[in-house]
C-alpha cells in the first residue's frame, strides 16, 4: 500500500478520530476563554500526549491548534474579546452583527469561514508539502544553515516591534541552547560540572515557563481577564448561515484562505496579520467598502478563512524543512521529537505514513472543526463563565507536571520556573518572546550546519555563497532585515502620532 | 519607570551576561584542527551578538531618554507577581519530599485564594479534587508517575 494511503488510514482509524474531535473540542474551548492562547493550551495537554501513540498524539494536539483559531471568534463576536490574537479582525464586523441581535449568524459565518480556509490549506498542505521535501532533499549544508538562518532573522523582524530586541531574544535563545554537549564533538560546554546540563535545557520545559507562567501571573495578578460575563445560548436562533449570506462569503473566502495559507508558510507573519490584510483586501474588493465595520458577512468570512488557513501554511514549514513559522508549530516540534520523530525532508522518506497521516489529521481537525463548533456552540459557549478560581490553579499544576513528566526531573521544574521568570522580565522589558523559543528549536541544526559547511570549506566563508539555494535564503534573510530597519521608525512614528491623537 | 530606563536596565544586564558568556566560551577550544570550528566557535559568535546588540539597545535608551526628557519615575515593587513565583518555588521544592498529592493540595488552595478570594469557599472542595483527580489520571490514565512518597 502507498504512503498516502497508509497515511489516510491511520489518520481514519477510531483512536485517532477520537483524538482529533477531542482535540477540537479542547481547541474551541481554549480558543474561546480570553486570556488563554491555543500555546498555553497544546502546552497543557503536552504532558498527556508524551505516552500516547504519535499518530493519536499530533491529532489530538493538531485538533488542538485548528480549532483553537475558531473558537477564538467566538468571544469576539459575542463579546467583542478577542480569545486569540487572531480573532481581532474578526471582532470588527462579528460584535456589530451579534450586537444587532444576530449571535447565531454571525458565529455560523465565522465556523464555515474557518472551514473553508482550513480546507484551503489542507489543499496546500497536501500538494506543496511532499515536492518542498523533495526539493529540501537536495540541500547542503551551507543551504540548510542559510535557511534556518533566514528563518531565525524573519522572525526577529516581523515578530519585534524593535530589531534589536527581537535580535537580542534571540541571542539569549543561542545563548540558553549552546549549553551542554556540543553538537558535533560531544564537548560539555557552560555546564559547571552540573550533569543536568550535560544533555542541554529540554525547549519544552522552556517554552512551558516561557508562555504558561507569564500569562498565568497576568490573569492571576488581575491584569488580564480571563472570565468574561456568560452569555445565553438561547439566543442564538439559527446558526447555519443562510443561502445568501453563502454567496456573500464567496469572494472574501477566496480572498482570505490564499493569503492566509501563503502568511502561514512565512516564519513570524501568523494568523492576525493575515487576518487583517485579508480584511483589507476584501473590503478594497467589494462594491460598498464604507459598510465594513457595521457587521456584515464579508467582514467576518475574509479574516476568519485567513487565520485558520494560517494553521496549513505554518505547518508546511514544520513538516518539510523542520522550520517552526510560530509557538505552536514550535510546540508540536517539540512534540513529535519526544515520539522521536524529527520532522524535516527526511521525514516524508523515513516516515513517509506518519507525514502523511498528520497531514490527514488535519483534514479530520477542519471536519470535526466544523460540525463540533455548529452542533456544540450552544453547550461551548457556558465555558465563557467557567470560575478563574479553578481554571488557573490547574493550569499551575499541569505546567509543573508537565515539565516534570518530560524527563522525570524536579531539575526541569526549576528550569520551567527559571524560565518563566525570564518571561516576565522580558514581558516587562517589550521584549519578544518568540525569537527565543525559535532559537531553542533552530539553535542547535544552525550551529551544526554553520560549522559542517566551514569544516568543509576549511573555514572559507565563501561556500555559502556559491549554492543558488544558500544565495537565496541569505538575500531573503539579509531584505527582512534590511525592511525592518526602514520600517521601524515609520512604525515608531505611527504610535506616537497615536499616543499624540489619544491626548 | 519608562522604557527608555528599562531600555538601559536590559542593556546592562544583558552586556554583563554576554561578556561573561564570551570569557567562558574563549576558554573552550575554538579551533578543533586547521580551518575547523571547534567547540567555542559558535558560542563565541552568539556573545558577539550579545554584544553588540546590548550596546545597540544602551544607545537606543539613552536617546530615548534624552528625547523625552523625563524622569525616572517610582519603581513599585511588583509583589504580587513575585509572591506567586515564591509559592510556585515552594511547590518545587517541596515536591520530592512531601510528594505531588500532599503538596499539590495546599498550592492548589494558595493560587485559588490568590486569583478569586471572593468565590473560594465556593469552589474550595476543588482544590482536594482536582490535584486528586489529576494524580490518578496521569497515574493510572496516562503512565506518568508523579513524585510520592514511599509511605502513600
Amino acid at each position: 500500500m502507498d504512503d498516502v494511503a497508509l497515511g489516510f488510514f491511520q489518520a481514519a482509524q477510531i483512536s485517532s478520530l477520537i483524538a482529533t474531535a477531542a482535540g477540537v473540542l479542547l481547541g474551541l474551548v481554549v480558543g474561546m476563554i480570553p486570556g488563554m492562547t491555543i500555546s498555553t493550551g497544546i502546552i497543557i495537554v503536552l504532558p498527556m500526549t508524551f505516552t500516547m501513540d504519535p499518530n493519536i498524539s499530533i491529532a489530538l494536539l493538531l485538533g488542538l491548534y485548528v480549532a483553537g483559531m475558531t473558537g477564538g471568534s467566538f468571544s469576539a463576536i459575542l463579546l467583542n474579546i478577542p480569545g486569540t490574537p487572531s480573532a481581532s479582525a474578526t471582532a470588527l464586523d462579528g460584535f456589530p452583527m451579534a450586537n444587532r441581535g444576530e449571535k447565531g449568524r454571525a458565529l455560523g459565518i465565522a465556523i464555515v469561514a474557518s472551514f473553508v480556509g482550513g480546507l484551503f490549506s489542507f489543499g496546500c498542505l497536501y500538494l506543496i508539502s511532499p515536492f518542498l521535501a523533495s526539493v529540501a532533499l537536495d540541500f547542503q549544508a551551507p543551504d540548510l544553515f542559510a535557511l534556518v538562518f533566514f528563518g531565525l532573522t524573519v522572525i526577529c523582524s516581523f515578530a519585534a516591534r524593535s530589531l534589536v530586541k527581537g535580535l537580542l531574544s534571540m541571542a539569549i535563545g543561542l545563548l540558553i541552547v549552546s549549553i551542554g554537549q556540543d553538537p558535533i564533538m560531544g564537548t560539555a560546554r557552560f555546564t559547571f560540572g552540573d550533569t543536568n546540563l550535560l544533555s542541554g535545557i529540554h525547549f519544552l520545559t522552556a517554552m512551558i515557563g516561557l508562555f504558561a507562567i507569564p500569562q498565568l501571573v497576568e490573569n492571576i495578578c488581575g491584569q488580564s481577564e480571563i472570565s468574561a460575563p456568560s452569555v445565553k445560548s438561547q439566543e442564538f436562533g439559527r446558526v447555519f448561515p443562510s443561502w445568501g449570506d453563502l454567496k456573500r462569503m464567496l469572494v472574501p473566502m477566496m480572498i482570505g484562505s490564499p493569503i492566509g495559507s501563503f502568511l502561514g508558510v512565512l516564519p513570524g507573519a501568523g494568523g492576525p496579520i493575515a487576518a487583517f490584510i485579508s480584511y483589507d483586501y476584501a473590503k478594497k474588493a467589494n462594491k460598498s467598502p464604507d459598510q465594513f465595520g457595521t457587521g456584515i458577512p464579508e467582514g467576518i468570512a475574509a479574516p476568519e478563512s485567513a487565520n485558520n488557513a494560517v494553521t496549513g501554511g505554518a505547518l508546511i514549514p514544520m513538516m518539510t524543512l523542520g522550520i517552526p513559522g510560530d509557538p505552536v508549530t514550535a510546540i508540536l516540534i517539540g512534540a513529535l521529537l519526544v515520539h522521536g520523530l524529527a520532522p524535516g525532508p527526511l521525514l516524508f522518506i523515513e516516515r513517509a505514513d506518519f507525514a502523511y497521516g498528520l497531514i490527514f489529521s488535519f483534514f479530520w481537525a477542519n471536519i470535526f472543526n466544523l460540525i463540533l463548533a455548529l452542533a456544540g456552540i450552544g453547550v461551548l459557549i457556558k465555558v465563557l463563565s467557567t470560575p478563574r478560581a479553578l481554571m488557573m490553579p490547574t493550569i499551575a499544576i499541569l505546567c509543573v507536571i508537565g515539565s516534570y513528566a518530560l524527563r522525570n526531573s524536579f531539575f526541569d521544574v526549576w528550569v520551567m520556573l527559571g524560565f518563566g521568570v525570564l518571561g516576565l522580565v522580558m514581558r516587562w522589558i517589550n521584549m519578544p518572546v518568540v525569537p527565543l523559543l525559535l532559537a531553542l528549536v533552530l539553535g542547535r541544526p544552525l550551529e551544526e550546519h554553520l560549522r559542517i559547511s566551514l569544516t568543509s570549506s576549511q573555514g572559507d566563508l565563501m561556500i555559502f555563497f556559491q549554492s543558488p539555494f544558500s544565495l537565496f535564503f541569505l538575500g531573503l534573510a539579509a531584505l527582512s532585515v534590511i525592511w525592518s530597519v526602514f520600517l521601524e521608525p515609520r512604525r515608531e512614528r505611527a504610535r506616537q502620532a497615536k499616543r499624540t491623537q489619544h491626548i | 519607570m519608562t522604557m527608555p530606563v528599562k531600555n538601559i536596565i536590559a542593556a546592562i544586564t544583558l552586556m554583563i551576561v554576554g561578556i561573561g558568556y564570551g570569557l567562558l566560551a574563549f576558554r573552550l577550544p575554538d579551533r578543533a584542527s586547521i580551518g575547523v570550528p571547534g567547540p567555542g566557535f559558535f558560542p563565541e559568535l552568539v556573545a558577539g551578538l550579545m554584544v553588540l546588540m546590548s550596546a545597540a539597545l544602551l544607545v537606543k535608551g539613552l536617546t530615548g531618554l534624552r528625547q523625552s526628557n523625563m524622569a525616572t519615575g517610582q519603581i513599585s515593587f511588583p509583589g504580587k507577581p513575585c509572591g506567586l513565583i515564591v509559592w510556585f518555588g515552594l511547590l518545587i521544592y517541596l515536591l520530592p519530599f512531601l510528594g505531588f498529592l500532599i503538596v499539590s493540595i495546599p498550592f492548589f488552595a494558595g493560587i485559588m485564594l490568590q486569583s478569586d478570594p471572593y468565590r473560594f469557599r465556593r469552589f474550595a472542595a476543588g482544590a482536594v479534587l482536582i490535584p486528586v483527580v489529576l494524580y490518578y489520571l496521569f497515574r493510572d490514565g496516562f503512565h506518568i508517575l508523579l513524585p510520592s512518597v514511599p509511605w502513600m
